[in-house]
Parts: C-alpha cells; structure tokens; sequence
C-alpha cells in the first residue's frame, strides 16, 4: 500500500492488484500510483501479436512523465487530458514504427487528485467509481460503441445489453495520435473511496458485489485484493486490474460511534444464548446440516453468522454477514437444494436472533430497538447475497435453456435464399490471347500447387470457376456468384459449417495467384491476368460473405418482432400499474374521506 | 401501525427528492433517465411503502412486487439489481428518517419499522425470485427430458 | 549518407487520399479505409512472415458493423476502394512487378474483409438467437404480470364500487 503526500487535504492511501484472470495467458493490464503526484491510472492494453502489454505500459511511462514535467504549468484538467494524449501519440508512433506492434493500443482510466478534489480522465472501457457513504457509483461512461448509439438515442439500453457487439471500442490510445478524453471533475469527502478498474472486474463481478465488498474492506489494499478475488470468482475470463484510493479515515460522530460500539457489543455478549437460541430452533435438523452433528451444526452455521454479525455491526459494514450467506446458499443450491430449505434454515436464525433481542428489551428498551434495526439490516444483506447465488443459477439455467433452444430449432440454411447481384461488378475486357494462355498455365500450375486433404477438391472447383470467369464477360453463366452457390449448395448457418468453406477459396486463391506470378510471362501479362484473377477471387469471397449476411437477415428480422413485442407488452404493464396506483390512492381517499 | 405510516407520510417528499438525486446510486441506469419520469416510478414504490406501514398487508405487497419483478426482469434487469433497487429505496428511508426526524424514542421505533418492513420486501424479492427459478429449471429439464 | 528509399507500402501509402473518400466523417475513419491499412500491412510483410490472422483489420470490420454500417455496404466499400487502388497502382507504379505485389496484396486484403464479415454475421446470428430466446421468457413473465395486474384490477375496482356505493 502507498501513503499520499498531502495535497489532497486529507490523508490518501492507495492500493492495487492485477491478475491475468483463469483464461488468458498473458496480462496486458497495468496500474500506476503516484502518490507524490496524486496520479493513479489503470490500463487494459489490447492489440494483435500480443502487444497489448507493450500498449498499457508504454502509455503509462509517458502519461506519468508527461505529468511530472508539467505539474506546474498546467491546471489539472488539461494536464491530465495533455498526457493522456501523449500517451496516445506515443503507442500509435510505435505502431507504426514497428510491424510487430501494429494495431495495439490501450483503453486508460485515471484519477489526478488535489485538495479533495479528484480529476478522472478515461478513454475506453475501463471505469472509475466512487463509494460514498456506503453507495457505488460509476463516475466514467464507456467507450463503447453501443455506448455512444444509447447515448445518442440510436438504441435503447435494453437493445444495447443484446447487441452483438455491445464490447467493440469505439476510442482507445494508440488507434490515432489523439485520444478524445473525457474528463470530469468530483468534490471528496474523507471516507471516501475510489475504485478505478479494468474490464474485467466490471464485466466479472457484479454492480451490488463490488458496492459490498469495497464497503466492507478495512483498506485500500484489502480493498483491491478482495476486487480480483471476486472478479476470478465470477469466472476471471479477463485480465482484471483494481486500483482503489481510499481518502482518509472516515468521520463518525462520537454518539454514532458509541451506539455502534455498544451494539456490536450487546450481541457479541450474548452470543452464547444465541447459539442456545439456534439449537432450540433444531437449527441442526435442517437437510442443510445433514453431515453435521448438533453441536458442530449450531458452532458452524449458528456460530459463524454470530461472528459474521458482531464484525459488520462493528464495522458497520455487510462483508461478513455476505460472505456467510452467500457460502451458505451456493453450497446448498448447488448440491440441488431447494430453496424453501434454505429459506427456513434463514428463519430459524432470525428467530434465534430475535429471540436474543426480546431478552436485551428486558434490560433496555433503547438497545434493544436498536440492535434490532441493525440486526435486520444485517439480515438483509443475507438475503441480498442468497438473490445473488439465485441470479448466478438463473442465468446458468437461462444459458441452459438457449444452448438447448439453439439445438433445438432448425438453424437457417444460407442457399435457400434470393440470388444477390454480383457485389462491385465490373466490366472487363475479354482477355487478349496472350493473357488467356497465362491463365490457362496459371490454372494448370495452381491445380498441381494445392494441398491434399479434404479441402482438395473444392479448392480446385474454385480455381475452375475463377479460371472460367475469367476468361469470360461478367453476367455470364460463368459468373462467380453464380460458382459460389453452386459449389457451396445448402449449408447450415454455423462457423463450423462454414469454416471449410472459407478455407477452400482462401486456398484456391493464394495457389491461383501465386501460380501467375511464378509463370515465365512478361510482367505486364502476368499483371493483367492477376488483376482479372484477383477481382474475380475476391469477388467470390465477397459473395459468399453477403449469402451469409442475407440468410441472417431472417434471424434478425425475427428477434426485432420479437423485442418489439416485449415493448408493447411492457408498455402494456406500465400502464395498467398507473391505473392500478391511481385506483389504490382512490379507494385510499374514500377510506380516509369516511374516517 | 397508522401513526408510522403517518410518520413516513411526513418525511416523503424528502425522501422523493433524495431518491432522485441518488438514482445512479440506486441504478446507475437510472442516471440517463429524465427526472420527471423517475420521480413517477419512485412514487409509485413509496405508495406501496406507506400503505404496507398502514395496513401490514404482506399478499398486496408481495402482489406489488411480483408485478414488479416481472417487469423489471422483463426489462434486462438482473436479479441481482432488483434486490439492490429495493434495498437502497429503503436505506434512503431510514437516512432521511434518522435526519429529520426528532431524535427520540418515537423515532427508534419508525426506524425499526421501516428496518422490519425493508426485510419483509427483500424477503418477498427473494421469494418471487427463487420461484422464478424453479420455474425456469422445470423448463430446462423439459426439454432435456423430451 | 543517403536516406534508404520508399518501400512499395510506403510508396502506395502515398495514394490514400486519392483512393479513399476522406472527407470529415468526425470519429469515424473513411469507408473502406480499414482495407486499405490491411493492403499497407500486407505489403510490409516479408515473405518470410507468416500472415495471421489481422486483428486490426478484424478490429475495424467489427467497430464498422457496430456503428450500424450493414454487411453489404462494408464489402461494397472495400469493393470500391480496392478497386480505385488497382487503378491507382496501375498508373503510379512503374514497376510491373511491384504493380503484381500490390495486386496480390489488395486480392488478400479484400478476401480477409470479407471472411471476418461472414464470421462476424455468423457470430451476430448465434448471439441474436439466443437474444430472442430471451425475449420470449421476457414476453412470458411480462404476460403473468399482466394476469396478476388483471386480477388485481378487478378487485380494487369492485372495492371502489362498494365503498362509493357505502359513502
């Protein structure tokens, strides 16, 4: 963990972790802090030949020394957007410098802080977040490109959360030589905390998770460590960086405190009646505590929310009572258990529990009042963690559900469908005979050049249909189009179905055009018949891409009736619950009227 | 039970505009959403509030909120969302509560109130969602099955 | 000492604004440029390299359908471009043989453009199955929603109708 130096007026302290997740091999996040100059970044670096690692770090030197060399020169906003953009220009002239980089870039999230006042600047996917007072709010707005289509009413957020490439960047550091930053600025209180991350702990873990976890961990660095634990445990299919600022203790008022103090310590004090409580409730006999004895029943699943308990009113947060809850209901849920099991398990213990207060009211009212309210606070945030293990099974099940829905129906077939116009058609001159014999020994080479395998023959009947229309006009019954169907027939819409398909025109067309550039011609016949080759081939390639898109069509056209279905049904139950809300203040009034 | 519900009634407006003002907070769709249209759905929820501190009516809540999940799920909500959504409408109850109202022994038990009718409405959410569950798994061992 | 002179991407990078429509479309780079970075890159292979996949080409493809562009206007675009690039080629490059390189290169360019929009349809197509999947349960629990609001209406109308019918 790194303490700040004091220009933020308070005392900061900051903590960050990355992990290259349970699927990538390679981590191309990276984190900066700099409390010396209150900078914190987080960049997720993206790019072909693995360079993305390259991205993130690059950016991240220039961006810190770009801060450091003009800490007085500039105000915070424009320092921070200026380095940015640096940081930018940096990677995209490597990138070009340098084959092996080409197309990496990086997204970047960062956070400039001064006298409580905090600067966050981001490009890309990667977010920053504020918790204050207890709550989790996102501070940045991704640069996706479904993103910016909702944010200019082009889609809706339901329609943005199905889109099919709801994850596209549509700005990142390295794509262009500038960046376009978005910056905001926020006030902060002490006891506040930021959280700056990449995407994989937003795309892994959820919204309400994050809130609880960032609310219950004692520090920064506790903080960014249980963030990852989190994100892996929601499958880590990412690299995940957390970077987490914490901004000075927070100010509780002394009665508060005291109060706190006195509850925690009122239940902690019983918590032998508790657990006496538990086991009168024959806590032990739920099917849940099946391989357990009595006594080892009641000291784990009583013991261990009493101890859950007593450390969140203490701290006043929820972590503890989460962290049971939620082992408590996945184990149980996951083993086939049904809910209602779980469900009186969870009663039993709030009886225990309330039983405990009934006896705290004997001796004060006050305590006992309170204690209860906290007590069920607590006890909400087990019930918020058991939703949270039923909506990982819900959508486990829902996954279920469209793989066998997907198996299920007919997959659409991209032949059946209307011929399409020969995509970017041209005219070309009938070949001279010398250019037509290239093409014949081209064919003849390139037929003898391709590899066995099962690929063989279709390759060669696309070698024989590019060579015939090659050799004839366009809109001839030799059109490539024409071949593409022909050769491909019926297939079924997948990329397994596809991919062999795919793979014979690439074939035919790196052996046909190879085979014209190793004949013995003159190398402006060769250049005529490549160029006719090469239009053609890439024509069929071309075609076979909008057979595909337009046998897609169907399917889309079908989802669109679908989704505008559930809006006129959802409009439909919105107003019939204003009618409903109207008619209770109605029958309320009359009600009220008559008293 | 009435006078808590009058009680509520008086810190309602306030809690309204909170709500509004902390609706990223509460969800942060919610952010992009015109004010006026927020406040709407918000009321609609604190209707609820109040009436269940009236009456203690739990089959007209659970009624409520089993429309009310449904839709909400309908819309692309997760789970996980709803129970929150809820959770911080009632945090913000007790927040304002413990604000403006008058420190005291009347006011400890419209907090524990307003504390054991937040349960109750996290406890019915559950419910309505492990029903839901069941239901989908009973759909998906249909079609295993056939 | 003499600067090396310009390699043949180098050389054909120079045509872009010819080739290219390149006219202020704010964020969003000209149509078809994405095949014309991806025949730059080709060009800069050696023929020792190995080409792979092109990310950036994929990357560009994917940002482009994203936006809304359609599946036909992306391949006519590069159909376009590649097009005003053979002719650019054929007038600027002397050399037949550089000129066979280009040709080579622009043919891969425009193959790969179309292979990924073909994969990225069928990608659309899988995920939009499954969507509409979802829709439906949507549909049905929206639909129980809808029943409950019914029943709940009926009562509280009938509860109106007697307590005006009392007062």
């Amino acid at each position: 963990m790194s303490a700040g130096r004091q220009p933020a007026g308070f005392q900061v302290s900051a903590g960050g972790e990355t992990h290259p997740g349970h699927v990538r091999n390679k981590n191309e996040d990276c984190f900066l802090t700099d409390p010396e100059i209150g900078l914190y970044l987080v960049l997720d670096g993206m790019g072909g030949h693995m360079a993305g690692d390259v991205a993130s770090a690059r950016a991240r030197e220039v961006i810190r020394a770009e801060v450091r060399a003009n800490l007085r020169r500039k105000p915070p906003p424009t320092l921070l957007e200026d380095a940015i953009n640096a940081g930018s220009a940096a990677v995209h002239a490597d990138a070009r410098r340098n084959r092996d980089l080409t197309g990496m870039g990086t997204t970047v999230v960062g956070c400039f802080l001064t006298e409580r006042h905090a600067v966050i600047a981001h490009v890309g996917d990667s977010r920053a977040y504020l918790l204050h007072e207890g709550r989790l709010r996102l501070l940045t707005r991704d640069h996706t490109v479904v993103a910016e289509l909702v944010a200019r009413n082009a889609l809706s957020v339901a329609e943005a959360q199905v889109h099919p490439y709801k994850s596209v960047l549509s700005r990142n550091l390295g794509g262009r030589p500038d960046a376009k930053v978005d910056l905001s600025e926020i006030d902060l209180q002490p006891g506040d905390r930021l959280l700056l991350c990449s995407d994989g702990l937003s795309g892994f873990a959820s919204h309400e998770a994050m809130e609880q976890v960032l609310a219950g961990a004692e520090d920064a660095e506790r903080a960014a460590a249980d963030l990852i634990e989190l994100a892996l445990r929601g499958g880590g299919g990412d690299n995940v960086t957390a970077l987490v600022v914490d901004c000075g203790p927070e100010v509780v008022a002394e009665s508060t405190q005291e109060l706190r103090t006195g509850v925690a310590t009122a239940w902690w004090s019983r918590r032998e009646m508790f657990r006496r409580e538990a086991r009168a409730r024959r806590v032990h006999e739920s099917p849940i505590c099946a391989v357990l004895s009595p006594d080892e029943a009641v000291a784990i699943v009583a013991g261990n929310l009493c101890e859950a308990i007593y450390h969140d009113l203490e701290q006043s947060a929820g972590l503890h009572v989460w962290t049971f809850a939620e082992n408590l209901a996945s184990g149980w849920l996951d083993q086939g258990g049904d809910y209602p099991v779980l469900r009186d398990l969870l009663d039993r213990l709030r009886e225990s529990a309330l039983a405990v207060i009934v006896e705290v009211a004997t001796v004060d009212a006050r305590m006992a009042i309170a204690l209860e309210t906290s007590i069920l606070r607590a006890l909400i945030v087990a019930e918020m963690a058991v939703a949270g293990a039923i909506g990982e099974r819900m959508r486990r099940t829902e996954e279920l559900l469209v793989t066998q829905h997907t198996r299920e129906t007919t997959a659409p077939t991209f032949a059946d469908e209307k011929t399409i116009p020969f995509t970017g058609a041209h005219k070309i001159e009938p070949a001279s005979p010398v250019v037509v014999a290239c093409l014949e020994r081209a064919r003849s080479t390139g037929l003898a050049g391709l590899p066995g395998g099962d690929s063989a023959p279709q390759a060669a009947a696309c070698i024989d249909a590019a060579h015939r229309a090659a050799l004839h006009d366009v809109g001839s019954e030799h059109d490539p189009m024409t071949a593409v169907r022909e050769l491909f027939g019926s297939r079924v819409m997948s990329e397994s179905a596809l991919r062999p398909l795919l793979e014979s025109l690439d074939v035919a067309r790196s052996e046909h055009l190879r085979a014209v550039q190793v004949q013995k011609d003159d190398p402006a016949i060769r250049a005529a018949a490549l160029r006719r080759l090469a239009s053609i081939h890439q024509g069929m390639m071309g075609a076979l891409a909008l057979v595909v898109a337009e046998s897609a069509q169907a399917v889309a056209d079908q989802f669109r009736i679908a989704t505008v279905r559930t809006a006129r049904l959802r409009a439909e139950v919105g107003r019939t619950e204003a009618r409903l809300s109207r008619l209770e203040r109605d029958l309320a009034g009359i009600v009220e009227r008559r008293r | 039970m009435a006078r808590h519900a009058r009680t509520f009634a008086t810190i309602r407006p306030e809690v309204l505009e909170r709500l509004v003002d902390v609706r990223g907070s509460i969800d942060h769709t919610l952010s992009g959403v015109p004010s006026h249209l927020i406040r709407q759905e918000f009321d609609a929820v604190l209707d609820r509030m109040e009436a269940y501190l009236s009456d203690q009516d739990v089959d007209r809540y659970r009624s409520f909120a089993t429309r009310w999940v449904a839709f909400r799920l309908g819309e692309g909500f997760s789970p996980e969302n709803l129970i929150h959504s809820v959770v911080a409408i009632g945090d913000v109850v007790l927040e304002v509560g413990r604000r403006r109202l008058t420190p005291g022994p009347d006011t400890s038990e419209f907090v524990r109130e307003v504390a054991r009718m937040n349960f109750a409405a996290a406890r019915i959410i559950v419910e309505i969602l492990a029903a839901e569950l069941e239901t989908m798994r009973r759909s998906a061992g249909r079609s295993q099955t056939s | 000492m003499s600067a090396a002179p310009p390699s043949l991407a180098d050389r054909v990078a120079v045509l872009r604004d010819e080739v290219l429509a390149t006219a202020d479309t704010s964020e969003r780079e000209p149509p078809g440029s994405e095949v014309f970075d991806a025949v730059l890159r080709n060009l800069s292979l050696s023929s020792e390299t190995a080409p792979g996949l092109d990310l950036a080409l994929h990357d560009a493809v994917a940002r482009r359908l994203a936006w809304g562009d359609t599946e036909a206007k992306v391949l006519a675009d590069a159909s376009e471009v590649c097009r005003r690039l053979l002719a650019a080629a054929q007038r600027a490059l002397r050399d037949p043989a550089d000129e066979l390189l280009v040709v080579a290169a622009v043919a891969e360019a425009a193959s790969a453009a179309a292979r990924i929009v073909a994969i990225l349809v069928l990608g659309r197509v899988a995920r939009e199955r499954a969507a509409q999947l979802r829709e439906e349960m949507a549909q049905e629990r929206l639909g129980h929603a809808l029943e409950r609001q019914r029943e709940e209406l009926a009562r509280l109308e009938e509860a109106v109708a007697r307590a005006h019918g009392r007062s």
